[in-house]
């Protein structure tokens, strides 16, 4: 018995361990739970009924219910709530066709719900000639990468399109976009098209695709040399891990999270020998210049910071990664890509031409902070252009967005957690703010800065033939400020966004995560044409 | 054959993942989506949704994440409603029923989630099978907000005991998802949790080693705390029958249990535990610990592994009849795998016993050792307080109880065959 002693406390032991309510990593803690009441739910006794009108005039809806107690009524039309119709009827005093669709409700108490019939308003329209909306845009870019010149018209029917270079009809452009994949200098000329329907056609403005071969630089080669200079500082298994080879699905292998959630392409930072990490500082310093260098300088010490007030091994400068997507080459198309948790650039150099985004930055602490004796506040400028724009802003009721947007809208935490959807499907985006034209000539000032804030990340002759395109009189006639929330860079859930025919900048305040009562950032500038090299357009 | 295995691979690549998911979803980092666990019932769907409170708040139009331990008391009856009208489904143009959610708030200190259970009804004449689900609950507000749904069981089409399948995603533009129900087939549930209950033998090494450690010891009686000679045949098959049985009853009481959610031991620890199991399994087979109380451990160290068991059938959207089932069928897989292994183990074993007592007791400390080392191995992991960086042969589906198996019986062939021909020769 005494001898068996042992083996039944091990065994207590073990049931207690088996059973015990332990921290468990999924399920976490449930502090409280409901239960349900008596009221009978709800059930539709009468549908409501499907509609015809001419446009202007009256329609209604109407819905009968039973269930116990108080019903409440939200009407819906393709399933999104409409703001005040709560009634068992809804009414349209005048129908517009833009009325046109499905309409439901859901009935509610306290007991359950219900989803009536969906009945659909048709309004018949009078029949209209095509308008365009959104004129195409003069464009240039370098040969060999790609261009999209996009219209948007409305009108009655189906629409079609023929796009033209000087007049004359292209073959197989017949949709309201024309992609050029790689652009030739033949290619450079003038384009406009066509729109029709069965009740009339109109052409859009013709407009300019500039094609550049002439732009020097010494970069590209410089960027390869030094490049070229890390690669021999590896080892050969080392080499074969900093070398991806590119397609685009390599190339969007990056995020808003920590390395240690989402891995990285790529060499880590703290798997590098002193020389070899003094040979990538030099490649990041030639790739970036000054400005940019010592942005990623910031963010890996802000990251430091994060690992040493909570956030642990997750965070730090060891865990960034440098990676060739693409193997280097000094006139040919290759990336450089640098990646970490808050900071990922993707430097698609090709000869001559460069296209630095998408660069997705954001930062936790949000101002500034001290690591090892030197203090940092690595998002200063974007932070404080942003802030002044801001308040700018709250004084243009068009500029403010409806709804709230409590990350980035295009930020890399798509599907899988990587740069999801590619190419942006940024005509998915309806509301834009106010036109870039409608502010005042201070204000417009304040959002060129916060532009000017992005673009000066990148090596100066870069970031002005940046500044040329996205500042350019034509770009900026199609340039739009937004924001959401209150304006300020300080609450949570304040978004702001600029927007150009070429040019995407999103700024998204949000609560922190290591420090939780603060908020943090998440920002993003994109290039529609020349993301990764503008090898992922449409 | 080898489609099945790869496929079935597959699915433990994948709920592994998933795991990873949530674990990293429950570390310092959250990730803010909104996740709908779908699970049939009869009469329509049992939805089961968590909602991040840092996004729900902004479409609520309440702080939430500033007391989260208070949200219910504070906001219970406002947060049904507000979910009774952003969620809902219908089959073809007729709405469905849906019953106030049960509500809870789990999650980690800044992940904190508002959880909510589901009944929705399909109505007389709408088809139960053909739901669209409507939902837009955050989603209605927040633009940037994603919905994950996956369906987790349908007992109908045999859809149990795997990982959730993702069925698609919503967000502001798409509030409509249609829920993909297999083709129902009778009896698909219970053929389906009966292979899971074979699988989860088959390719547990964890389970299959303790049960080879459990039969080695099996023929052989105790003495001074010392193994000693075999058992005569009839008794050796009793105590067997014995130890297996208290084995079954174990499982099957924690399984039932853990399944219908009396009991939601947290799965780490019972990991650790199985494998504390197989490290004091392996030391009892070098040297009896407890040879007059082994129904007793076999009962004990049952009752752990059922708990592991029940992590993979859950009875979510199941009715009571369809439970029992699904416990009986899963059950009856596990025993039906167990008496397969006990069936190829076993005449090894006694013929080993019998011809080369002495090969015996090697090959008994050999498996004990080697069986002891990797519970280590898998305490440390299962712990985190090492990483082996997952080798295939410490992961479930590994070839080791296999390779045991094939060398136990290639040991009591080569025995018998000397043993003839010592005889002959004699």
């Amino acid at each position: 018995m005494i001898k068996r002693l042992p083996t039944l406390l091990l065994c207590v032991a073990l049931a207690v361990s088996g059973c015990g309510s332990g921290g468990s990593s999924t399920s976490g803690t449930t502090t409280s739970s409901d239960t349900g009441s008596g009221v009978t739910a709800p059930s539709i006794a009468t549908q409501p009924a499907s509609l015809a009108v001419d446009a202007g005039a009256a329609a209604s809806f109407t819905v009968s219910a039973t269930g116990g107690g108080t019903l409440a009524y939200q009407w819906r039309k393709g399933g999104t709530a409409i703001s005040g119709a709560t009634s068992a009827t809804y009414s349209i005093a005048a129908a517009a066709t833009g009325d046109a669709g499905s309409y439901d409700v859901v009935v509610s108490n306290s007991a359950g719900s219900v989803t009536s019939a969906a009945a659909t308003l048709t309004v018949n329209a009078v029949n209209a000639a095509p308008v365009i909306l959104t004129q195409p845009v003069a464009q240039s870019v370098a040969t060999g990468s790609s261009v999209t010149l996009t219209v948007s018209a409305s009108g009655s029917g189906t629409l079609a399109y023929q796009w033209r270079k000087g007049g004359t009809a292209i073959d197989g452009a017949t949709a309201s976009s024309y992609t050029i994949a790689t652009v030739a200098g033949t290619d450079a000329g003038t384009y406009d098209v066509v729109v029709s329907n069965a009740n009339g056609s109109v052409t859009s403005t013709a407009v300019a695709l500039d094609v550049t071969t002439t732009t020097t630089s010494s970069t590209g080669t410089a960027v390869y040399n030094a490049a070229t200079a890390f690669y021999n500082t590896l080892s050969s298994t080392q080499q074969g891990t900093v070398q991806v080879a590119w397609s685009v699905d390599a190339a969007r292998r990056w995020s808003n999270l920590p390395a240690a959630m989402v891995s990285r392409n790529g060499l880590k930072w703290g798997n590098l020998s002193t020389a070899q990490q003094t040979a990538a500082l030099a490649l990041i310093k030639a790739a970036l210049g000054d400005t940019g260098s010592s942005l990623q300088a910031g963010m890996q010490a802000a990251d430091d910071y994060l690992a040493a007030n909570g956030g642990g091994s997750s965070y730090g400068t060891g865990n960034y990664y440098i990676a060739f997507v693409g193997t280097p080459t000094a006139t040919g198309f290759w990336m450089l890509q640098i990646t970490g948790h808050h900071l990922t650039w993707n430097i698609a150099l090709n000869g001559s031409y460069k296209s630095p985004t998408p660069l997705f930055l954001g930062i936790e602490p949000k101002g500034t902070f001290t690591v090892n004796g030197t203090t940092y506040d690595p998002m200063a400028a974007q932070r404080t252009a942003f802030a002044n724009l801001g308040t700018a802003l709250t004084a243009y009721a068009a500029a403010k967005l409806s709804g709230t947007y409590s990350d980035l809208l295009f930020g890399a935490n798509g599907s899988g957690g990587i740069d999801g959807t590619c190419p942006r499907a940024y005509s998915g985006v309806t509301t834009h703010g106010i036109a870039y034209s409608a502010l005042s000539s201070a204000d417009q000032a304040l959002a060129q800065a916060a532009i000017r804030a992005y673009v000066n990340t990148q090596t100066t002759e870069y970031a002005n033939d940046l500044l040329g395109a996205y500042l350019s009189a034509d770009a900026l006639a199609q340039t739009y400020v937004a924001y959401a929330g209150t304006g300020t860079v300080t609450a949570n859930g304040n978004y702001f966004r600029i927007e150009g025919p070429r040019l995407w900048i999103e700024f998204s305040v949000q609560r922190g995560v290591i420090f939780n009562s603060d908020i943090h950032y998440h920002t993003i500038w994109r290039d529609k044409f020349g993301d990764y090299g503008g090898k992922c357009v449409n | 054959m080898a489609s099945a295995s790869i496929k079935r691979w597959l699915r433990r690549l994948g709920a592994s993942l998933l795991f990873l998911w949530w674990a990293a979803l429950a570390g310092a980092h959250p990730m803010p989506e909104s996740v709908v666990w779908i699970d049939t019932a009869p009469d329509g769907l049992r939805l089961t949704a968590q909602l991040p409170l840092n996004r729900l708040e902004f479409a609520f139009g309440h702080t939430l994440t500033d007391h989260p331990e208070t949200v219910l008391a504070r906001y219970r009856d406002a947060l049904a409603a507000y979910l009774l009208v952003h969620v809902g489904a219908k089959s073809g143009e007729t709405g469905w029923q849906v019953l106030r959610p049960a509500l809870s708030v789990t999650g980690t200190r800044g992940a904190e989630e508002l959880q909510a259970t589901f009944v929705l009804r399909a109505p007389a004449g709408a088809d139960p099978r053909a739901p669209d689900l409507l939902y837009d609950a955050i989603t209605h507000e927040v633009r940037t907000h994603r919905v994950q749904v996956f369906l987790r069981t349908d007992w109908k089409s045999g859809f149990l005991g795997q990982p959730p399948r993702l069925i698609g995603e919503l967000d502001h533009e798409n509030n409509a998802l249609s829920i993909p129900l297999g083709d129902e087939s009778t009896g698909a549930g219970f053929a389906s949790l009966f292979e899971g209950g074979l699988d989860h033998i088959a390719e547990g090494t964890d389970h299959l080693l303790f049960l080879l450690l459990l039969l080695l010891v099996a023929p052989l009686a105790a003495g001074h705390g010392r193994w000693n000679a075999l058992r005569r045949p009839t008794d050796t098959l009793k105590h067997t029958t014995f130890v297996v049985t208290a084995f079954t009853v174990g499982h099957t009481v924690t399984l039932v249990l853990g399944s219908t959610g009396v009991i939601a031991p947290p799965q780490r620890s019972v990991e650790v535990a199985v494998a504390l199991t197989i490290a004091i399994a392996a030391v009892h087979a070098w040297r009896p610990l407890f040879a007059r109380a082994e129904t007793w451990i076999a009962l004990g160290f049952g009752s752990i592994h059922g708990m592991a068991f029940s992590a993979s059938l859950s009875g979510a959207g199941l009715t009571p009849w369809q439970h029992a089932q699904a416990l009986l069928a899963f059950n009856l897989g596990i025993e039906a795998m167990q008496l397969m292994v006990l069936a190829f183990v076993m005449p090894a074993l006694l013929l080993l016993g019998t011809a080369r007592p002495v090969w015996y007791a090697h090959a008994r400390r050999a498996l004990a050792t080697l069986a002891g080392l990797m519970a280590c191995a898998w305490v440390a992991q299962r712990l985190e307080l090492a990483s082996f960086g997952d080798p295939a042969w410490l992961a479930d589906g590994g070839a080791i109880p296999l390779a045991l198996a094939a060398l136990l019986w290639l040991g009591a062939l080569a025995a018998s065959y000397k043993r003839k021909a010592m005889a002959k020769t004699c």
